[in-house]
């Protein structure tokens, strides 16, 4: 699937931010520290930032609008429909407890939380996450792993 | 170069490490089959686990993983359209329309068979074509090392060779390069841009980024599969193993020479840096069709060129590890993930490893047959499993990745910062997907930059830009050069030619 000429301005944009903040970022470096990636910068990304940027607006200006899609391309893509970002706050809050709340607590939080957003069934979900949370904690206590703030609190 | 042969044979003899690269094989049929989940984001789940393994077992587990997922990405596109991977959509294309004929059970067949004499085809070449490479990589200096791993790059990055967008090739392995100079610069030991997180002046752990960069993007993937999986619910398939098999032979009889053409084919093309089963899988589409004598079977259905591309990808699979094991470069995202396994193993690859480890060498050489040997034996039955590995749902399948994730990217380095890191390169993989940026540019930037930029001073720091002028890093140079060129070129100029007549047509 080709990519639409909004993604190469949107593209072109962001290499142009990264490439403006690494150049100032190691401009004050020396020589053999920063001058590799002040080069990757100022003669890498930020040009085909410009040239990313260039094509997005020609492209905006003159294409005619299609909508290009394939089964492939969609399995290969991630989608933002509700339920995707849904489970991307989920996921993001799950992980982000495994060091306030200790780790098998977040996941089976996080596993309780999937199954609301996919509506499945609550028993099923209930024995899923009881499952799931001493199975980590047997995998955990059987390798010995010390996760941060313990495996449980 | 044929000592340590002895060595590897007793390693692979021993039924705990068949059993790493029979349960490798299985969980790449499993990634295969289920939408959405390729076989290399199952070799970042797992990569943090093989830590503690022995090399060669670790390899071969993922070798095991990425064989059987490059086989079963075809097995979802013949039963349900949607391909397990890039590799099986011209699998797809010929045997869903065979399935829809109800011609599954010999689309089926011929694509496990095939992939068997791709992949036996592949190993030979990657017996021969190692020994070679070790050798021309024994009389590389650092300038050349640091040469080759940039040629590798621009071959991924322009798509010199395919037909990848040449400006989103590069930026993505500007961005890798970026990722890799984090921390402490490899010659002078002065840390970059994290200074203040002591966690961090030894760069982003490998682990992390693999981890960030195929399972994370996985796990939002599947959300948004969802739909998928709904849909091919309740398949069936019952065919006869004997009866199909028999069929295949008569195939092969027909079209021995398709077979040995595409196998080579193949063969070639997985020991280039920069090209890989995708390419090989179109290429040997393509042979089928040009050297078919029924063109008008493409399309509706040819089981010609399910032979052809499944032969061709399958025998790439083998010499992708080639360049790996002769030089230390990686030419793919999966070569990245088995060099990870060497890695954390303490183990470089590269012309050394013959003659420090060769038992090691051979092992994984030889070993090579045996996944192929192994997903051959597990994919037929596999092919009636298939159908109920789509039944397992999103919601459960979720948290135990999220959790895995978690524990294999603690395990890395014991730091609980790397969770947060890996989820957070996610979620940037995420947005740089949308944005059809080849997030496995990014991976080879992030590993090969380190090397580069260390060979290339030091290269500097001996002998100046005349150590550039010496015979070898000049033609490499030069080759470089080439290619960036010519990718540039050959993929740029046609849009330039459209953008003019839509103008045109605008005007």
């Amino acid at each position: 699937m080709r990519a639409s000429p909004g993604n190469d301005t949107v593209l072109g944009l962001l290499a142009l931010a990264l490439g403006g903040w690494v150049a100032l970022e190691t401009a004050g470096y020396s020589q053999m520290a920063g001058g590799f990636p002040y080069a990757l910068a100022v003669y890498l990304i930020i040009p085909l930032g410009v040239l990313i940027l260039a094509r997005g607006l020609a492209r905006l200006r003159f294409e005619p609008r299609a909508a290009e899609t394939s089964a492939d391309a969609e399995t290969q893509m991630v989608r933002f429909t509700p339920i995707t970002i849904a489970v991307i706050v989920v996921v993001c809050l799950g992980t982000l407890g495994i060091g306030l709340i200790g780790f098998v607590p977040a996941m089976a939080a996080l596993a309780l939380a999937t199954g609301v957003v996919f509506r499945a069934r609550w028993w099923v979900v209930a024995i899923y996450t009881a499952g799931l949370a001493a199975a980590l904690a047997s995998f955990l206590a059987f390798f010995n792993v010390q996760m941060p703030q313990g495996a449980l609190f | 170069m044929y000592e340590g042969m002895g060595e590897a044979l007793v390693f692979l003899a021993n039924p705990l490490n068949l059993a790493w690269i029979g349960l490798g094989t299985l969980l790449g049929l499993i990634a295969g089959t289920l939408p959405g989940v390729s076989g290399v984001s199952m070799m970042a789940l797992l990569l943090p686990f093989t830590f503690g393994m022995p090399p060669e077992t670790s390899v071969l587990m993922l070798i095991g993983i990425y064989a059987a997922s490059t086989y079963s990405s075809s097995t979802g596109g013949i039963l349900y359209n949607i391909p397990g991977g890039a590799a099986g959509v011209p699998t797809t294309v010929e045997g869903y329309k065979l399935a829809l004929k109800g011609r599954a059970g010999e689309a089926l067949t011929t694509d496990i068979y095939a992939s068997f004499i791709g992949s036996v085809i592949g190993f030979v070449g990657a017996v021969i074509l190692t020994p070679i490479f070790i050798v021309l990589a024994t009389q590389f200096g650092t300038a050349e090392r640091g040469l080759f791993a940039l040629l590798a790059l621009v071959l991924v990055g322009t798509g010199a060779l395919s037909r990848a967008d040449p400006l989103r090739g590069l930026l993505a392995i500007g961005i890798g390069l970026l990722v890799g100079t984090v921390g402490m610069q490899p010659n002078t030991g002065f840390v970059r841009f994290v200074k203040d997180i002591p966690q961090l002046w030894d760069g982003f752990h490998l682990v992390w980024i693999i981890v960030g960069l195929y399972a994370v993007p996985q796990i939002f993937r599947l959300a948004s599969l969802e739909k998928y999986f709904e849909a091919v619910r309740g398949l069936d398939l019952h065919y006869g193993f004997g009866v199909e098999f028999r069929r295949f032979l008569g195939l092969l009889r027909r079209h021995w020479g398709l077979f040995l053409k595409t196998g080579i084919l193949g063969t070639c093309i997985g020991a280039i840096p920069g090209l890989g089963t995708v390419a090989a899988s179109w290429l040997g589409y393509q042979e089928a069709y040009r050297s078919s004598k029924t063109k008008e079977e493409f399309g509706n259905g040819s089981i010609e060129g399910v032979a052809g591309a499944e032969t061709a990808n399958n025998a790439a699979v083998p010499t992708t590890i080639v360049p790996l094991l002769a030089l230390g470069i990686p030419g793919s995202a999966a070569s990245a993930l088995i060099l990870g396994a060497f890695l954390l193993a303490g183990i470089q690859p590269g012309p050394q490893m013959m003659e420090v480890n060769p038992g090691k060498v051979w092992t994984i050489l030889l070993g090579l047959f045996v996944t192929g040997a192994f997903f051959v034996a597990f994919g037929l039955p596999f092919h009636r499993i298939a159908v109920y590995v789509t039944k397992v749902r999103p919601a459960y399948l979720i948290p135990a990745i999220v959790a895995f994730s978690a524990i294999g990217t603690f395990l890395a380095t014991g730091f609980e910062l790397g969770i947060y890191i890996a989820l957070a390169i996610g979620l940037a993989a995420v947005v740089l997907e949308r944005l059809h940026l080849p997030v496995a540019n990014v991976l080879l930037g992030a590993i090969l930059g380190p090397t580069i930029e260390k060979e290339l001073l030091l290269a500097y720091n001996i002998g100046g830009f005349s150590r550039f002028l010496q015979p070898s890093a000049l033609a490499l140079l030069l080759l470089t050069l080439f290619f960036l060129v010519w990718g540039l070129y050959r993929n740029l100029l046609p849009g330039l030619g459209a953008l003019r007549v839509a103008k045109g047509r605008a005007a």
